[in-house]
C-alpha cells in the first residue's frame, strides 16, 4: 500500500519537475521583441561595482547617473540603467546573471580570465562591426595596443579600458629613521638589507619590541612578487617567462630564499600570514612600528584608509619616503608593470543593445566627457587649480568616480604629465610622494608577455591561487635549512598535483602558435 | 537529626549555587567582552582605532561614528526596510509552516509519511544558485521584497519542531475531549492547539526573527537596487571590502570605509534584535492552565 | 501559588518528544481489514489536506521546480548553452574530483572538525542550559539567557579580527600577557592542532548560549513535582538534575541529535574560511572552502554540484541512519 502511494508521489512530482523545468527552459529562450526604431527610448543597462563605501550616494541614482543619461541617454534616445553588482562577490554573479540571461548590455570586470572563461563558452557578442560603425573615438583613443588585448581567436570580444599608469609596485621608507642613521635611501637589494638590520639593532624610532623592520601582510605578499623577486630573476628566454609558472622560473627560488632568510633574521613581521586583509598591516605603519614595506602604488598616502597621515598625526617628525631598492645583478631595477589595459568591457552575445552599448563606450572616449565622468562637476566636486582638477571636500554627493568611467584608468589629462598631476590631486597632502612612486614604479618595468586564454590555466585557476598562497608563506616561514625541501617539495606536488604541469603545457602550445617555435 | 540533615543540605546547595553562579559569570565573561570590545571600537576616535589602542573601553571617546551611521540616509532606509520585511517574512513563514507541520502531526492522515519525506528531501536536495535564480527571475520577483521572502517560505527543519510538537506536546486527553464535542478539524485547530502552542510559536517566531533580520545570501543574489539591500547585506559590503583587492585597479578609488564606522554599523544592526528575545520571552509562559485538569 | 510546569514555555514546547504512551491507545482502535478507499480518507479529513495544499506547492514550485539543477553535476555545464543543452559526461565530474588529493583532505577535514564539535559543542548547550536553570535568582537567570547569545550575532567577518587581536602570536592579548611573564608563545592560529582547538574554542563560544535556548524550553517543561518528590527522597541538586532533568529533555536531545548527525558532511563555509590560513591549510580546508576556491573560484558549477550532490547524499543516509537506530532504541524519531 505504501508503495502504492509513492509510486503515485514519484509520478505526480516528476510530472511538476518537467513542467516547471520546461518553463524554466522555455523562458530562458522567450526573446523579448524590441522595437528597433520607435520613439520610446531604448534602455541600455550598464554594470556598476558597488563598494558599500559609507557617505557615498546610492550607485544607481546619483548626480553622476543622472548626468550621464542628460548627456548622452537624452541625445540618443537612450536610457541609460545602472546595474549595481558588489565588488566583493563580482565574479560570481556576473556567472549567476550571465548563466541566467539577466547580464548588463555593458559587464565589466578587472578579471579578464573572468571574460576569457565567458569567451570560451561562447556567450561573448563580436564587437569588430559594431566597433567599425559605432565606436570610431574607441580606436582612436584606446589605441590598438590596449585594443589587441580584447582579441581572442582574431576576434574582438572585449573592450579593455586604456591603462595610463602601469606601475604597480612602490617600496617606501622611514626617511626620518634614515636621516637619524646618517643613512642615504638604498639603491641596492644589498643596502636596503643592510639598512633594515641596521633598523633591528639601533631602533632610531625608539619603538621597542614592536619594531619591525620590513612589514607585509599576507594579501600585499604578492607586492614581492613584483618587485624584490623579479630582481632575482635570472635571463630566460620569452617563451619561458611567458609559460613557466612564477615558482618554476629560474632565481625566483632565490629570491624566496633572500625573503626567508629575512623573516628568520626577525626583520619581517612574524606574523604577517595572518593578516588576510591588511589591516595590521595598515596598523603597524599608522602606529610607526614599520621601517620598510611594499604596496599598490599611492596606496598609502591615500585619502582612505589614511596610513601614512595617520602616522603623521602620531608622530609630526615623522617622514616616508618612496624608493627603489630591488636591483638585480646588472645593477638594474626590474619590476612588473600591467598591461596597458584597465577595465575589460564585455557584451553578452544575447544583448539586444549592441549597438547603443558601443555607442556609450564611443562617447566616453572624449576628454571633455571624462572630464566630468572622473572628476563630478566643476565647482561641486571639484575646481580647476591651475588646469587641474582640484578635489573639493565638503557635503554634496560623493561617488566612486572610477567605477563609471570604463574607457581609461587614470585621470585623463591629454598628456601624460598634466595626467600624473592631475591624478596626484586625489593624494592630499601627498602630491608629490606620489608622483615619485609613480616613476619607481614604471623604472626598468618589465611588461607581461602577451598571450592568449589559456583554458587549462582557467580550469585549475581557484587550486593554483591557493596553493601558491600556501607555497610561499611556508617556504617564508620554514627554518633556513629546510627552505630548500619545503620549497622543492611544495612546488613539485603543484607542478604534479595542482595541474602546473598541464597549464605550462598547454601555455608553450599557446605560446608557440602565436610567435612560432623559437 | 532531621535538622542537621537540612543545614547540611543547605550548605551544599549554596555551593552548589556558588558553582552555578561562577560558570554562569565566566560564560557571561566571554560572551560580553568582545562586545564591549565593538562598542568600545565604535565610540572610539578613529586614529586610537587604527593604532590598536582599543580594548573594552573607548579611547578618544566620540560619536562621530554614529552620527555618520545615522546620518546615512541609506542606512536608515535600509533599517526600515529591514524591519517591515522581517515582520512580514515571519508572519507569512509562520503561517505556512504551521499549516504544513499541523496535518502531519494528525496520527491518522494517510499519506502523511509519504508527504513528510517529500518535505525532507528537499532539506538535503536542490537544484543550486543557478535554477534557483532562474526561477526567481522567471517568476518576475527579483528586486522585490518577495525574492527574500517566497523561496524560503518553509523549512522542513521548522516544520519537524512544530510537528513533533503538536503530536506530543498537546495530551490527547484534551483532543478526544474536544473530538467528542464534535469538533471538526477547523475548530480544533483553532480552539485548541493554537493557543496551547504559544511557547513554541514564540520559540520559532524568534528563531525565524533572527534568522530573516541577519540573513544576506539571498539578497546578494536576488537583489541589485541599493534600496533593497537589507540592513546585513550593507554591513557585508562594508565590512567585506577590505578583502578584495586589485593591483589593477585606479588608484585612488575610495575604498575602505573606517573602523569605527564598521563597529559601529554591527551596533546598530545588532542592538535591535537583541531586544526581540525578552519582548518574546513574555508568550513563553502559556495562556491557559486549566484545561488538562477538564 | 502551583505553577503548573506543564504549561509553561517549555512545557508545551519541548515535551518534544516526551513518550506519552497513552498517544498508543488513540491508534486505530478496531482493526476492520476493510480497506477503505482514496475517496473516503479525502473526504474525512478534507481540512487537512487542504491546510497541505498550499505548502505542497510551495515545495513543489521553489524546491522540486529547480532540482533539474542536480543534473549539473552530470555535464559539461556551458551557461550559456543551458542546463539541457550542455553535453552530458556522465560520472566523469566526479571522477575528476575524487582524484584531488585535495578533495579527500577537505573530506577529512570537514568530518573531523564536525566530529570534534560534535562530541564537545553538542553537550556544552546542554549543561550550559541546566547550568543557567539552577542559577538561585530569576534576574540574574534571565539576564544570563540574554548575555550567552550575543555572540551568535556577530558575523565571522567581525569574529575573525577579533580572533587575531586575542590570538596571534607576538601581538595576540594572550601571548602577549604569557611573554612578558616569561613564558613561550602559544601558537593558537599557526600550528596545526592548535588551530583546530582554537577553531573549536570559538565555535563553541559562538553557538552554545543560542543552542541553550531550545534546551532551556525543554527543562522547563519538566514536571515540578518529581523535583519535589525526589527532594523529599533526600536527593542532592546533582542528582535531581541527573535523575529527573536529563530524562525529562531526553526526547528532545534525541531529535536534535538526529538533526545534527545528518548535517555531518556539510560545515559552513564562513568560520573556517576566515579563521583558516597558509599555515594550517593542512587541517583548515574543509569541503566548503574547497568548493569555492576550486568550483566557484574557476566558475566550475558542475564541481559545486557534484560535490553537493556527494555530501547529500551522505547526509540522508546518516539521518534515516541516526534515526533508525533510535527508533530502535525505543525513542522517537523525527518521521
Amino acid at each position: 500500500m505504501i508503495s502504492k502511494q509513492f509510486r503515485c508521489l514519484g509520478v505526480f512530482v516528476s510530472l511538476s519537475l518537467m513542467m516547471t523545468s520546461m518553463a524554466g527552459c522555455s523562458n530562458k529562450n522567450k526573446e523579448e521583441a524590441v522595437p528597433t526604431s520607435s520613439s520610446k527610448p531604448v534602455e541600455l543597462t550598464v554594470e556598476v561595482f558597488d563598494r558599500g563605501v559609507q557617505g557615498n550616494a546610492p550607485v544607481d541614482n546619483n548626480y553622476l547617473t543622472k548626468w550621464v543619461n542628460e548627456e548622452f541617454g537624452k541625445k540618443n534616445n537612450i536610457t541609460v540603467k545602472y546595474v549595481p553588482v558588489l565588488r566583493a562577490d563580482e565574479s560570481t554573479k556576473i556567472g549567476i546573471l550571465m548563466a541566467s540571461d539577466a547580464a548588463p548590455d555593458i559587464c565589466t570586470t578587472n578579471v579578464s580570465s573572468i571574460v576569457q572563461n565567458f569567451v570560451n563558452q561562447g556567450g561573448i557578442a563580436e564587437l569588430d562591426t559594431y566597433i567599425d560603425k559605432y565606436g570610431p573615438n574607441i580606436r582612436s583613443y584606446i589605441g590598438e595596443t590596449a585594443l589587441n588585448y580584447g582579441i581572442m581567436n582574431g576576434k574582438q570580444f572585449y573592450i579593455p579600458g586604456k591603462r595610463i599608469f602601469r606601475g604597480i609596485v612602490s617600496s617606501n621608507i622611514r626617511k626620518d629613521w634614515l636621516d637619524k642613521l646618517g643613512l642615504p635611501i638604498p639603491t641596492t637589494t644589498d643596502e636596503l638589507y643592510k639598512t633594515l638590520k641596521q633598523f633591528k639593532e639601533k631602533d632610531p624610532g625608539k619603538v621597542g619590541n614592536k619594531l619591525i623592520p620590513f612589514d607585509m601582510s599576507a594579501q600585499n605578499m604578492q607586492m614581492g612578487d613584483y618587485s624584490l623577486i623579479d630582481s632575482f630573476k635570472e635571463k630566460m628566454t620569452e617563451e619561458q617567462l611567458a609559460t613557466t609558472p612564477l615558482l618554476s622560473q629560474p632565481g625566483v627560488k632565490e629570491g624566496y630564499r633572500f625573503i626567508n632568510k629575512l623573516y628568520n633574521e626577525g626583520l619581517i613581521n612574524k606574523e604577517f600570514a595572518l593578516d588576510k586583509d591588511s589591516k595590521k598591516f595598515q596598523a603597524n605603519i599608522a602606529n610607526g612600528y614599520s621601517g620598510f614595506y611594499m604596496a599598490n602604488v599611492g596606496d598609502t598616502y591615500a585619502v582612505s584608509p589614511e596610513v601614512v597621515s595617520t602616522l603623521i598625526k602620531n608622530i609630526p617628525t615623522a617622514e616616508m619616503a618612496p624608493l627603489d631598492p630591488f636591483s638585480n645583478a646588472e645593477g638594474k631595477h626590474p619590476k612588473m608593470i600591467s598591461s596597458p589595459t584597465g577595465l575589460s568591457n564585455f557584451i553578452p552575445a544575447s544583448s539586444k543593445h549592441i549597438v547603443e552599448a558601443v555607442k556609450y563606450l564611443n562617447w566616453q572616449c572624449d576628454p571633455k566627457v571624462l572630464m566630468t565622468l572622473q572628476n563630478g562637476i566643476e565647482g561641486t566636486q571639484y575646481e580647476l587649480k591651475d588646469g587641474l582638477p582640484s578635489p573639493k571636500t565638503g557635503d554634496f554627493e560623493k561617488v566612486s568616480n572610477g567605477d563609471y568611467c570604463l574607457v581609461v584608468n587614470g585621470r585623463e589629462m591629454g598628456n601624460y604629465d598634466k595626467t600624473l598631476k592631475a591624478q596626484s590631486l586625489q593624494f592630499v597632502g601627498f602630491e608629490d610622494l606620489y608622483m615619485k612612486a609613480t616613476k619607481f614604479a614604471t623604472t626598468d618595468g618589465v611588461p607581461g608577455v602577451y598571450m592568449e586564454p589559456n583554458s587549462v590555466a582557467a580550469k585549475y585557476k581557484g587550486i593554483q591561487d591557493g596553493k601558491s598562497l600556501d607555497i610561499k608563506i611556508k617556504a617564508i616561514t620554514a627554518s633556513p635549512k629546510d627552505f630548500d625541501k619545503v620549497y622543492d617539495s611544495l612546488v613539485n606536488d603543484y607542478m604534479t598535483n595542482s595541474g602546473g604541469n598541464e597549464t605550462m603545457a598547454e601555455a608553450v602550445k599557446i605560446y608557440q602558435r602565436m610567435y612560432g617555435k623559437k | 537529626m532531621v535538622r542537621k540533615y537540612k543545614i547540611t543540605q543547605r550548605v551544599k546547595n549554596k555551593m552548589f549555587d556558588t558553582l552555578m553562579v561562577i560558570i554562569s559569570l565566566i560564560a557571561i565573561m566571554l560572551c560580553l567582552t568582545p562586545f564591549l570590545h565593538e562598542i568600545a571600537i565604535s565610540l572610539s576616535s578613529n586614529s586610537a582605532v587604527l593604532g590598536g589602542k582599543v580594548y573594552i573601553v573607548p579611547v578618544e571617546f566620540n560619536i562621530m561614528s554614529y552620527l555618520n551611521v545615522i546620518n546615512d540616509k541609506s542606512i536608515i532606509r535600509s533599517f526600515i526596510f529591514t524591519v517591515g520585511l522581517t515582520v512580514l517574512c515571519t508572519v507569512v513563514h509562520l503561517f505556512m509552516t504551521i499549516l504544513a507541520a499541523y496535518p502531519l502531526s494528525r496520527r491518522n492522515l494517510k499519506g502523511k509519511k509519504v508527504i513528510f519525506t517529500f518535505m525532507l528531501i528537499t532539506m538535503y536536495f536542490g537544484g543550486g544558485m543557478i535554477p534557483n535564480y532562474l526561477l526567481v527571475k522567471s517568476l518576475g520577483i527579483r528586486n522585490t521584497m518577495w525574492a527574500l521572502i517566497l523561496p524560503g517560505m518553509i523549512s522542513t527543519y521548522y516544520v519537524i519542531l512544530f510537528k513533533s510538537f503538536f503530536m506530543n506536546s498537546i495530551p490527547t486527553s484534551i483532543e478526544e475531549a474536544a473530538y467528542l464535542d464534535g469538533c471538526g478539524h477547523i475548530s480544533m485547530f483553532i480552539k485548541i492547539i493554537m493557543p496551547l502552542s504559544m511557547p513554541i510559536i514564540a520559540t520559532i517566531s524568534l528563531f525565524m526573527i533572527v534568522g530573516r533580520w541577519n540573513g544576506f545570501q539571498d539578497a546578494l543574489m536576488y537583489i541589485d537596487k541599493p534600496k533593497l539591500y537589507p540592513l546585513q547585506l550593507k554591513l557585508y559590503q562594508i565590512v567585506s571590502n577590505n578583502m578584495a583587492t586589485d593591483v589593477s585597479e585606479a588608484p585612488g578609488i575610495v575604498k575602505v570605509s573606517s573602523e569605527g564606522l564598521k563597529a559601529a554599523t554591527v551596533m546598530v544592526i545588532t542592538l535591535p534584535i537583541l531586544l526581540a528575545y525578552p519582548w518574546l520571552q513574555k508568550y513563553f509562559v502559556s495562556v491557559n492552565i486549566g484545561s488538562i485538569k477538564g | 501559588m502551583f505553577v503548573d510546569r506543564e504549561n509553561t514555555m517549555g512545557g508545551r514546547l519541548m515535551q518534544l518528544l516526551s513518550k506519552r504512551k497513552r498517544l498508543t491507545n488513540l491508534k486505530q482502535p478496531i482493526n476492520k481489514k476493510v480497506k477503505k478507499g482514496a475517496v473516503y480518507y479525502l473526504k474525512k479529513d478534507f481540512i487537512l489536506y487542504l491546510f497541505l495544499l498550499p505548502p505542497i506547492i510551495y515545495y513543489l514550485v521553489f524546491h522540486y521546480g529547480p532540482m533539474y539543477g542536480v543534473v549539473i553535476a552530470f555535464k559539461d555545464y556551458n551557461i550559456f548553452k543551458g542546463v539541457f543543452a550542455s553535453a552530458w559526461v556522465g560520472f566523469d565530474v566526479f571522477r575528476e574530483v575524487f582524484k584531488m588529493p585535495e578533495f579527500y583532505r577537505a573530506l577529512r577535514n570537514t568530518i573531523s572538525l564536525n566530529m570534534l564539535g560534535l562530541v564537545i559543542g553538542f553537550p556544552a548547550p546542554i549543561i550550559l542550559a541546566i547550568v543557567i536553570n539552577e542559577l538561585p535568582h530569576q534576574k540574574f537567570k534571565k539576564f544570563a539567557q540574554l548575555i550567552v547569545y550575543l555572540p551568535h550575532f556577530l558575523s565571522f567577518v567581525i569574529i575573525g579580527g577579533m580572533a587575531l587581536q586575542i590570538f596571534s602570536p607576538t601581538t595576540g592579548l594572550i601571548n602577549d600577557l604569557i611573554v612578558s611573564r616569561g613564558g613561550t608563545a602559544i601558537p593558537f592560529l599557526i600550528e596545526k592542532y592548535h588551530w583546530v582547538a582554537t577553531y573549536i574554542g570559538i565555535s563553541l563560544w559562538h553557538g552554545t548560549g543560542w543552542g541553550t535556548i531550545i534546551y532551556l524550553a525543554a527543562i522547563t517543561g519538566v514536571n515540578g513535582e518529581l523535583y519535589e518528590a525526589a527532594e523529599i527522597d533526600g536527593a542532592g541538586r546533582i542528582r535531581k538534575i541527573w535523575h529527573i532533568t536529563l530524562p525529562g529533555i531526553k526526547s528532545t536531545v534525541v531529535i536534535l541529535l538526529i538533526l545534527h548527525m545528518g548535517k555531518m558532511m556539510s560545515i559552513s563555509f564562513d568560520a573556517p574560511y576566515i579563521l583558516g590560513n597558509s599555515f594550517v591549510s593542512d587541517f583548515s580546508d574543509v569541503i566548503s572552502t574547497f568548493v569555492y576556491r576550486v568550483g566557484l573560484g574557476s566558475s566550475r558549477f558542475n564541481i559545486a554540484t557534484a560535490v553537493g550532490l556527494f555530501q547529500s547524499l551522505i547526509g540522508i543516509i546518516l539521518l534515516v541512519t541516526t534515526n533508525f537506530i533510535a527508533e530502535k532504541l525505543g525513542e522517537d524519531g523525527i518521521w
